[in-house]
């Protein structure tokens, strides 16, 4: 399977996990979802308020269930990927309080997997895109004073339970983010030290993630499996036995990082495995591809 | 004619996270966890007052009292609910807050002509 491929693939089910245990185990409560709301409430764009609720709740989900369905089981990927795309872009517009950039990404993505003519040109447009995200984070922080002086962590650093992050200067850990957001698209655009781009892009997910405790919803888990696309996946006989490792280092970092021992056990499973099947997706997968962006 | 369409579509992101530092909505700019504003609001509906849990729930707002994007998202949300489907309650809103720990601010609604 090419890395684009199964990078999507668990890009589906990244959200078809992260939508279930949100909504059944975790919320409740469909219309606070974190994503796909099933009645327009806000929208960006004032069409969706003249569509009656039902009716829209359940074109949406059938497009999105649908899609998701096909994405996965491979069947008619491209157009599948399209729909999948359509779908989220659907959700994100009918609901302003539903506004997530990591969906916003998974849009993006599923579009240009979608759109591609090729594996490779997918693969191309979706680093590009990998690293425009992380250029237009470091530009709205460049454009930030509160960054700049360090203002914005000293506000949020109370709200983070790792204490032992108030031992560290708030200015060099909003530098030290807009520094590895820079160097990242470098790296990406220029191909500079290429071995080193996941490493370097998965720890600082990981870094802000046991810093914060937070997954801040799904975008932690759609940017550390996006470097899949650096690798080529070679799993070879023995996957489950290897796998082992990476479930009990999953379920230690998830365990160790202070804000999910406040989850719910059945949520707390769900970021587990997800963290299970990133890391091993990553750690599994060996060598370059081909096709280099 | 494929190769333009990527060009324009990786354009208009580029145009818009430079358009937004002007905007500062924090929509599609990338610019996630840019500014924590914490904030309390208060409604005023047919003379009944709405505590900060009861305002919240009016414009479905999560992790209430707290934002972290950027506080023209609150406006916005509050602006739109106010002028669509509770025009005909003639609400008046409070809202006081502050972002990364600066001064108080507030926000009122009807918003006064500037």
């Amino acid at each position: 399977m090419k890395p684009v491929v199964l990078f999507v693939k668990l890009l589906a089910w990244i959200l078809l996990l992260q939508y279930v245990s949100l909504n059944f185990l975790y919320e409740r409560d469909f219309r606070t979802a974190a994503f796909l709301p099933f009645t327009p409430f806000l929208p960006f764009v004032p069409f969706f308020d003249w569509i009656p609720g039902k009716i829209f709740g359940a074109a949406l989900a059938t497009l999105y269930f649908g899609s998701t369905a096909f994405v996965i089981s491979g069947i008619h990927f491209r157009k599948a990927c399209l729909a999948l795309s359509a779908a989220l872009l659907l959700s994100l517009l009918c609901a302003r309080n539903s506004y997530g950039n990591d969906i916003v990404y998974c849009v993006l993505v599923f579009f240009w997997a979608g759109f591609s003519s090729s594996d490779e040109e997918a693969t191309r447009n979706m680093k590009y895109q990998l690293a425009l995200v992380y250029a237009g984070a470091a530009i709205s922080k460049l454009f930030d004073p509160d960054w700049l002086s360090g203002e914005y962590m000293a506000a949020w650093i109370p709200f983070f339970r790792a204490e032992f992050i108030g031992w560290v200067p708030e200015r060099l850990i909003c530098w030290a983010t807009i520094g590895i957001e820079i160097l990242l698209p470098a790296m990406i655009l220029t191909g500079w030290k290429k071995r080193w781009i996941p490493a370097v892009g998965v720890g600082f997910h990981s870094v802000m993630s046991l810093i914060s405790g937070a997954t801040f919803h799904m975008f932690f888990f759609d940017m550390t499996a996006t470097y899949l696309l650096f690798f080529e996946w070679r799993p070879g006989r023995e996957v489950w036995k290897r796998l082992t490792p990476y479930m009990v280092f999953s379920a230690v970092f998830v365990a160790a990082s202070p804000n999910w021992r406040l989850l719910k056990p059945a949520y707390a499973l769900v970021v587990t495995i997800l963290f299970t099947a990133i890391f091993a997706c990553v750690s599994l997968a060996k060598g370059e591809t081909a096709s280099e962006a | 004619m494929k190769r333009l369409a990527v060009a324009v579509i990786f354009g208009v992101q580029v145009a818009w996270v430079f358009a937004d530092q002007i905007f500062k909505t924090r929509y599609g700019s990338w610019g996630a966890l840019q500014a924590l504003t914490l904030y309390d609001l208060s409604v005023q509906v047919n003379g009944r007052t709405l505590d900060l849990e009861a305002a919240c729930a009016r414009y479905r707002l999560d992790t209430c009292g707290l934002n972290s994007r950027s506080p023209f998202q609150i406006f916005a949300a509050i602006r739109q609910y106010e002028t669509t489907y509770g025009k005909e309650d003639g609400a008046r809103v409070e809202l006081e807050y502050h972002t990364n720990r600066g001064p108080a601010q507030k926000w009122v609604f009807p918003e006064e002509p500037k």
